[in-house]
Order: C-alpha cells, then sequence, then structure tokens
C-alpha cells in the first residue's frame, strides 16, 4: 500500500481521535454554579451558600476572596469565610444601608479568587432591593479597585452557566454540520460534472457523497437534540433551525426516492444531479437565511451572538477547528468508500 | 423570442380551453375544499384562516401544476424538442402555471373569504403576496413536475420533491399574508417582500439554468 498517497487517510483519523480525546478529558475551568440565598434588602448582613464547580475553596483557602460586584466599578468584599469543601462555602456581606445606583433592584455578580483557580464570576448572582432616593455622595465600604491573581494556566474550556459540561458538544455538533455543508458541497460538484461530461463515476460519487452527507445530517440532528434536552429542556424545542434541518433532511430523503424511482442509469443520473443542484441552492435559504428573519434559541439568530467573540475561547478554537478539519477528512474517506462499494456491487450485477 | 413564448403559451391555453375539463376540475377543486374546510371549522378565527389558506393553495398549486408536462410525453416530446428551445419552453411553462395558480388563488380567496368571512385588512398587501406566492409556488412546481415527468406514480413523488423545496416560500408567504391580515405588526414587511420576490428569481434562474439538462434526455 502506497503510504504517501493515504496520508490524509491517517491524517483524520488523528484528528479525530485528538479531538474525542481533548475535547473530552481537558476539564473545565473552575465556575460557581448558584448561591442561596439570590435577593437581599441594602442594610442587610447577607449569610450566602456558594455552590462552586471544579474549584478549590479548600486547597486555596490561604487566598481566597470573594466580592460582590456592582456594574463594572464597585466592590464589597465578602467576610467570615466559612469553607466546607472544595465546592462549597459560606460567605457574610454586610451590604450598606445606601447603594451607589440610582435603580430600584441592583444585580450584583459573584466574584471569587484563589491562587489556584484565579478569579471566576457568576453574573447576576445577588439582587438587592434598596431606595434609590439616597444616592449617597461618599462610599463607604466600598473599594473602587481590587488586585486580582493569574490562577493555574492548566489547559481548560470555558465554564457557562447553562451549558456547563455540554459546551463540549460544540466540538461535535457543531463541526458534523460543518462536515455535511462540505460534503454535500463535493455532492453537487460531482453532480455539476456529470452533466458536463455525462461520466457516470460522477453521478455515483455525487450519490455517494449525498449518503454520507445525510448520514452527518442526522448525526449532528441527534447531536443536536441530545444537546438541546440538556440547555433548553427538550429534544425538540421548536426551534427555526431544528424544523428547517428537518426540512433540509427530507429533501436529501426526497433525493434517494426519485433515484430510487428512475430506473433507466442515465435518466437517474441527470435528473437527480438536476434535483440535487436545486436541492443544494433552496438548502442555503433553509439553513442560514429563514433562521435569520425569526427568533431562535441558536447563538447567531434573533440576537444571540454568533461564533466569535464570547462563544469560542482559545482553548476551545485549538479543539474546534481541528474537528472540523478531522470529520471532513473522514467524511471524505467515508464517502469514497461507498461509491467504491457501489461501483463492486454494479460490476457484480451487470455480470 | 417574445413571440416563441407567447406562442407556446397560447397553445397551453387553447388545449386547456378546448378540454376545458382541467379548468373546470381545478376550480371546483379550490371551492370543494374551501367548503370541507369550513363544514368542519365553521368558525374560523384569523389566526387559524392563515395556514389554512395558504395550504389548500398549496395543494391546488400542486394539483393543478402536476399535469404541466404529461402533455408532452414520447413522441411529442422528441417534436418539441427539435422544434424549441428548453429555455423558452420553461419560460412559457413558468408563465402559464404562474398565471393558472395566480387566478386560482385569487378564486381561492374570494370562495374562502365568501364562505368563511374576510379577515384580511390590508387588501393591496395581501393581493402582492397572492401574487409573489403563484410566482414562486409555481416555478418550483414547474420545476418539480419537469423533474418527476418521467417517473411512475407522478403524483406522490412530485409532493415528495416539492414540499421541502416549497417551505422557505411559504413561511415567508405565512409572514406576509399574516402582517396583512393583521396578526402581526411586521415593521419588516417590505423587506420581507423583497426577500420573497429575490427567493422567487433565484429558484427561476435555477430552474432555467437546470432545465435543458432535464429536456435533453
Amino acid at each position: 500500500m502506497n503510504v504517501k498517497k493515504h496520508w490524509w487517510k491517517v491524517l483524520g483519523v488523528l484528528i479525530v481521535g485528538y479531538t474525542l480525546v481533548a475535547g473530552l478529558i481537558v476539564p473545565l475551568k473552575p465556575g460557581i454554579i448558584g448561591v442561596n440565598p439570590k435577593n437581599a434588602k441594602a442594610g442587610d448582613s447577607l449569610r450566602i451558600e456558594v455552590i462552586g464547580y471544579n474549584t478549590h475553596f479548600k486547597t486555596g483557602k490561604q487566598d481566597l476572596k470573594i466580592w460582590l460586584k456592582g456594574d463594572t466599578t464597585f466592590f464589597l468584599e465578602g467576610q467570615k469565610v466559612s469553607v466546607v469543601d472544595d465546592n462549597l462555602l459560606g460567605v457574610t456581606f454586610v451590604i450598606p444601608t445606601v447603594l451607589p445606583f440610582e435603580r430600584k433592584v441592583v444585580d450584583f455578580s459573584l466574584l471569587i479568587q484563589n491562587d489556584i483557580d484565579g478569579p471566576f464570576i457568576l453574573p447576576s448572582a445577588i439582587f438587592v432591593t434598596h431606595n434609590p432616593e439616597n444616592v449617597p455622595e461618599q462610599l463607604d465600604g466600598w473599594t473602587n479597585k481590587i488586585d486580582l491573581v493569574v490562577g493555574s494556566t492548566a489547559m481548560a474550556f470555558p465554564f457557562r452557566n447553562i451549558l456547563k459540561e455540554t459546551i463540549r458538544n460544540t466540538y461535535f455538533h457543531v463541526p458534523l454540520w460543518f462536515t455535511m455543508i462540505f460534503i454535500l458541497l463535493g455532492s453537487v460538484y460531482n453532480a455539476v460534472k456529470f452533466l458536463r461530461t455525462g461520466a457516470t463515476i460522477y453521478d455515483d460519487k455525487s450519490s455517494a457523497y449525498a449518503t454520507v452527507g445525510l448520514l452527518f445530517g442526522l448525526l449532528g440532528l441527534l447531536t443536536g437534540a441530545v444537546w438541546a434536552k440538556n440547555t433548553w429542556g427538550a429534544y425538540w424545542s421548536f426551534d427555526i433551525k431544528q424544523n428547517m434541518t428537518a426540512i433540509a433532511l427530507l429533501i436529501y430523503f426526497a433525493y434517494f426516492v426519485l433515484r430510487g424511482s428512475l430506473e433507466d442509469s442515465v435518466q437517474k443520473g441527470k435528473v437527480s444531479a438536476v434535483y440535487n443542484i436545486f436541492a443544494f441552492v433552496t438548502l442555503i435559504p433553509l439553513l442560514y437565511i429563514i433562521p435569520r428573519l425569526t427568533d431562535s434559541l441558536h447563538p447567531g439568530s434573533g440576537g444571540n451572538p454568533a461564533f466569535g467573540g464570547e462563544d469560542l475561547d482559545n482553548t476551545m478554537r485549538m479543539v474546534f477547528y481541528p474537528a472540523i478539519i478531522g470529520w471532513t477528512l473522514l467524511a471524505y474517506w467515508m464517502g469514497n468508500l461507498w461509491y467504491r462499494l457501489q461501483t463492486v456491487k454494479n460490476k457484480i450485477l451487470f455480470q | 423570442m417574445y413571440k416563441e413564448i407567447w406562442a407556446l403559451i397560447k397553445k397551453d391555453l387553447q388545449l386547456e380551453w378546448r378540454s376545458g375539463q382541467a379548468w373546470s376540475s381545478s376550480v371546483l377543486y379550490v371551492f370543494t375544499t374551501a367548503f370541507v374546510v369550513y363544514l368542519t371549522f365553521i368558525n374560523i378565527p384569523a389566526n387559524v384562516w392563515n395556514p389554512i389558506f395558504w395550504i389548500i393553495i398549496l395543494f391546488t398549486a400542486v394539483n393543478s401544476v402536476s399535469g404541466s408536462f404529461s402533455s408532452e410525453n414520447g413522441s411529442l416530446r422528441l417534436y418539441y424538442y427539435t422544434l424549441v428551445d428548453p429555455v423558452k419552453l420553461m419560460v412559457s411553462k413558468v408563465i402559464y402555471n404562474t398565471m393558472v395558480v395566480t387566478i386560482l388563488s385569487f378564486l381561492c380567496y374570494g370562495g374562502f373569504a365568501f364562505i368563511t368571512g374576510n379577515p384580511v385588512r390590508h387588501l393591496g398587501n395581501f393581493l402582492w403576496v397572492l401574487l409573489a406566492a403563484g410566482v414562486g409556488l409555481s416555478i418550483t412546481l414547474t420545476f418539480t413536475a419537469a423533474i418527476a415527468a418521467g417517473v411512475k406514480r407522478k403524483t406522490s413523488l412530485l409532493t415528495i420533491l416539492s414540499f421541502p423545496l416549497l417551505i422557505p416560500t411559504i413561511l415567508v408567504v405565512l409572514k406576509l399574508s399574516a402582517h396583512a391580515i393583521g396578526l402581526i405588526n411586521d415593521s419588516s414587511n417590505n423587506q420581507d417582500l423583497i426577500t420573497l420576490f429575490a427567493l422567487d428569481m433565484l429558484l427561476l434562474g435555477l430552474g432555467i439554468l437546470l432545465f435543458p439538462y432535464l429536456w435533453k434526455d
């Protein structure tokens, strides 16, 4: 076997292996799952319980510091910290009677840091009600400046409150979609080539790639449904992208029904190539234009942020981008295998 | 070029007119469906009226366009192939089907509104939507009818092939007509209408580009 010719298959397997291992083994950064109670009045001496995730409250107790953070500049330090274990602690905040904010209910973030974990934050952790008429001239009990430490620099994925561990699905769900689009693009490319040249190998390749594309579409839908169950609460959330995806898959199922109902191989090739191109072009408004017209739970539509800024940090990019390349290589390989299998079958049939 | 297209449209019109059966069956189909829907619902609130109306239109369109290539089969097809340019044939079919679908949907609107009451507030808007929908539906359906022309069990295949492709059009149309009915107050109405026409043009361009390959075999 000529190894030089097959290097990309090895590369694909290695990359997918790497993304499986790194994507599942690298821990999440420390975060705060929740606090209890969540509401307070100005002037209270508020005792709260903090539940952490992947945190080291006990191990890093010496330099553990906790603040309530209002807007970007006001910090109130917590007192009487009692650590139960690495993921549970109690802390008291003596909330002043006057708060430096003009709204009636002020949301405070909870900021915790120690030398091991570094700083981490729970946005809108505590809601404090006060009388906004007494906005003070001077601020007692508040600091404007705190010193943040740098925690452990080991590789870790970001902690997001709703996502938690499911953030790892980013390396499977999203790359599977990318791969589906790439492999369907390959299918369309071969369909165009078939219409131009009339050589049946292009038609066979086109249908093989469409088969693999459909498989990846189904996998993307399944991983998405599992993710939706864990974050949105139901496997099928009537999200516009889920619905459009189901339709996109119906289009490709129809493609195979069409192929099945034509007998003459040249006619089959031509008709299905034409439908393939038509279907792919309508797929683009289905998946990328229509979902943007209405609200969606997905990132990137209905005002939700798309990929970029805060959704993918650098540690995630180190797994996410290779995952796309790896799965695409595997899909291409699978498509070629399927194509060769069909060719062999046809040869046996016509003997 | 226009002359040829017009001749083809005239031929289709004359054929239909002479047989008369297809036309009357389509019109009857519209009214029967509308009446059956009325009998099952009796009182139809506006937010239900909208989707039901478009579902009736969808089925009417599929029903009336499904046969548009059945007359050109076998030797007649070969005869046409030597005689006319496939692009012109496609365009003539699209124009003819658009006329049929639009007329039928106007009739359907009239009939349905007559029986169930008319919830439409912005009539001008609604008629534009009917027209844009007629164009979109008939382009996609003409194209899929051409694909399904050479296949046995044509009607069910046409449904399988065309419905998923029609969804983008139908969704935009539903939103636009909800605005015309006054169910939602949509500030991006004109933009959506442009999106719909752009979608129509995209489908038409694709159809024209790909139809010659279908016709050749």
